[in-house]
């Protein structure tokens, strides 16, 4: 596993109190409750949680691609010193797919059906590589036509395609799902972005696809030097594959760790439910069940919206959400079981935590 | 991946459905009721005068040999004498085919490219005033009675506005003075052809209501298609991830949105030919348009049974036709399709 000195370099991104509310018939929705992370040059992030918490809309925002009605974000999304929040969707433009690049779960069906994989690859090449084309132009010769089409191959052979004439002239449905996510992350990476958000990037895929895939991408954003939001279901893969773990729930970030301390000394309750539930750490599991039921969003719970499934709730829990807590420079939690200040006396309950430590 | 063997394919079932097509109009028109040899004859014909006309007609042979004989001449170009007028067939339809076709065909294409036009309007500004409006204006088209829309132009743009012609196909002066001169049938093309401008102006300018008529139906279903297809083509992860690929938003919309929303919208320009072929019955009745629904009207009402299943010979084939060359058309804008 990649160690980043995450203590040293600047973050590449930084998602600052990060707040989205959706329009719903019952009123307002705050899907997103102040999420805060950052992401480190070279670093994967895995963002875990369960289904509906809010971590596509994390990714989604940070691009600016929810729908546009009626959605309202507030908060920071820092890349380079720059925040996405603050510009235009025209101004937006040139960021997408440029510096911050994104995969989603399924690649079959975000590949337009009715273009050839090779008339979308190579309008990308355009937009993104001019001045790669002319190189290659210059340097065997050949036309802007075929040197696009040069690139395009090259591309391709990175992420292990081949036969590429033949996938060129393919469409989406006649290629496989491994394919179809390999072509994905070619595109993906064409300009070698600073950041890559691969949302459920192999959920859809068979498990031994899934792991050659896995493999290529971090060799790949290894060398192009691309971070990534790794958002994933499956506790096994993020151990696998990711330097630091991010726990969602219900429209936050509870825990941040290096992914070694969640595994082996989880602080959050919720944390430490999740990882009860995976018997088996790599077993490719999925989170399990924990007791109780997800929030409604419409109405959540008041102060930490784990509460109601909380083994551990303290009387304060109930009225003010916990502030994040480090409890070492690079492990954050948001509990009230830690930190120095204790705003409330637990009820009945132990105020030390339960350290469920998994094998 | 390749177009021939899918083209084959729909060849060959449009030449089975109108095989199948020709064999139902054939045993049905030999149920209908009425002695066929005694209205060719005329009123009052003696008993031994049928008989000649029920043997010259072939109608006393067994009915499947009269089917052979009839898929024989059918397939030489013979769809039979008119019992009434005693001209054949196919040439009178060959006459009024273009007649009828081109007002279609006028409708059927302004109904697409506008139908398109606004269905993506209104999908572009969902919510707006305008969606609200062109969602409205689309239902009342469709919802419309034909016959009433085409009294209603008439009262407004003749009667009130005395913008348009009543009714007719060219003026009667510009008949004596530049009469068209028949070369594929179609008078605005003629027209041209010949250098005949005056005739081509006229002609153009009476057949504005009998189009304007005939377009509502098709432009309404089209654009809330379009609209509906759209919508749905926007919501896809496709779009998602190339709107996340930095792609141009018009780029989204109007090159990817339109092209992989296409596919529905054709299927239904298919089912408009046939409906608004239905539909100049109507139409050209009011407007008095010399075309196939005239001609069908006195048909049925004579019983001229030839007459009737040239008529829907012809349309069952035109609406075969429009559907598979709309099939053809899909394929090539949607690969996927099988
Ligand atoms: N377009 C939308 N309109 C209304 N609500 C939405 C929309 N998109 C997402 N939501 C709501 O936002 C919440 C978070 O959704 P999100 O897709 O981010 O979950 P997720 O963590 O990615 O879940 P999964 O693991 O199932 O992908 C859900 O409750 C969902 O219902
Ligand atoms: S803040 Fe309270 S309710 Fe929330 S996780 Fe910590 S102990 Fe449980
Ligand atoms: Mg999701």
């Amino acid at each position: 596993m990649m160690k980043s000195n995450t203590s040293v370099s600047q973050p590449v991104l930084r998602v600052r109190n990060l707040k989205v509310d959706f329009p719903s018939s019952r009123g307002r929705v705050r899907i997103l409750e102040g999420v805060n992370f950052s992401l480190y040059p070279g670093e994967i992030l895995a963002l875990v949680g369960e289904t509906g918490c809010g971590k596509s809309v994390t990714a989604k925002s940070i691009l600016n691609l929810l729908p546009r009605s009626g959605v309202h974000r507030h908060g920071e999304v820092f890349l380079d010193g720059c925040d996405l929040m603050k510009l235009s969707n025209a101004a937006m433009r040139p960021f997408r797919g440029r510096r911050i690049a994104m995969i989603f779960q399924n690649p079959q069906s975000s590949i337009n059906p009715v273009f050839t994989l090779g008339e979308q690859i190579f309008r990308l090449i355009r937009m993104y590589l001019s001045d790669e084309i002319k190189a290659v132009q210059q340097r065997l010769n050949i036309s802007g036509r075929a040197a696009v089409g040069q690139i395009a191959k090259e591309r391709f052979e990175e992420v292990g395609l081949t036969d590429v004439e033949r996938l060129l002239k393919s469409y989406a449905h006649q290629i496989s799902g491994g394919m179809a996510q390999r072509y994905r992350i070619a595109t993906a990476l064409l300009s070698s972005p600073e950041v890559l958000i691969a949302d459920e990037a192999t959920s859809a895929l068979d498990v031994t696809v899934q792991s050659h895939i896995l493999k290529l991408l971090r060799s790949l954003c290894r060398r192009k030097g691309t971070s990534i939001v790794f958002i994933t279901h499956d506790l096994g893969i993020a151990a696998q594959m990711c330097d630091r773990v991010a726990v969602m729930y219900s429209g936050r970030i509870v825990e941040t760790a290096p992914t070694l301390s969640i595994f082996e000394a989880p602080r959050h309750p919720y944390t430490q439910g999740l990882l009860a539930a995976v018997p088996r750490l790599g077993s490719g599991k999925r989170l399990a069940n924990i007791p109780g039921m997800i929030p409604d969003l419409a109405n959540p719970p008041a102060g930490c919206r784990f509460h109601p499934r909380c083994p551990q709730v303290m009387a304060c829990c109930k009225e003010e959400k916990p502030p994040q807590q480090d409890i070492d420079e690079q492990h954050q939690v948001a509990c009230y079981l830690y930190g120095e200040h204790v705003p409330c006396l637990p009820t009945g309950h132990s105020r030390q935590p339960q350290g469920a430590i998994v094998e | 991946m390749s177009l021939v063997p899918f083209l084959s394919r729909r060849l060959i079932g449009l030449a089975v459905m109108l095989v199948a097509l020709s064999a139902l109009v054939f045993f049905f028109s030999r149920s209908i009721p009425g002695d066929v040899a005694a209205m060719y004859i005329g009123g009052m014909a003696k008993p031994e005068q049928i008989e000649r006309a029920r043997q010259e007609l072939g109608l006393d042979q067994p009915l499947t040999l009269q089917y052979v004989k009839y898929m024989k001449k059918l397939l030489s170009g013979d769809l039979g004498i008119s019992l009434r007028t005693h001209r054949p067939v196919f040439q009178d339809l060959l006459e009024k085919i273009p007649m009828s076709m081109e007002v279609v065909l006028w409708a059927i294409a302004l109904a697409m490219v506008l139908g398109i036009g606004f269905g993506g309007l209104a999908a572009l500004r969902q919510g707006t005033w305008i969606d609200e409006g062109i969602k409205w204006l689309s239902s009342a088209a469709v919802s419309i009675p034909i016959f009433f829309l085409a009294l209603l132009l008439q009262l407004i743009f003749f009667n009130l506005l005395g913008w348009f012609p009543l009714q007719g196909r060219i003026d009667t002066f510009l008949e004596f003075s530049n009469p068209l001169e028949l070369v594929t049938g179609f008078s605005l093309i003629d027209s041209l052809l010949t250098g005949n401008h005056a005739a081509f102006f006229n002609v153009a300018w009476h057949m504005v209501l009998p189009v304007l008529s005939l377009i509502a139906y098709p432009l309404g279903l089209i654009t809330r298609l379009t609209r509906s297809s759209l919508l749905e083509v926007m919501s896809q992860d496709y779009i998602l991830a190339a709107r996340a690929s930095g792609i141009r938003e018009s780029v989204l919309f109007f090159r990817y949105g339109l092209r992989n929303a296409l596919s529905p919208v054709l299927t239904v320009v298919g089912l408009s030919v046939a409906l608004t072929l239905l539909a100049t019955f109507y139409v050209e009745i009011i407007f008095n348009w010399p075309g196939i629904g005239y001609y069908a009207l006195t048909a049925i009402l004579s019983l001229d049974y030839p007459v009737l299943m040239g008529v829907t010979l012809m349309i069952g084939t035109v609406y075969v036709v429009a559907n598979t060359s709309m099939d053809i058309l899909r394929r090539i804008v949607d690969p996927r399709i099988k």
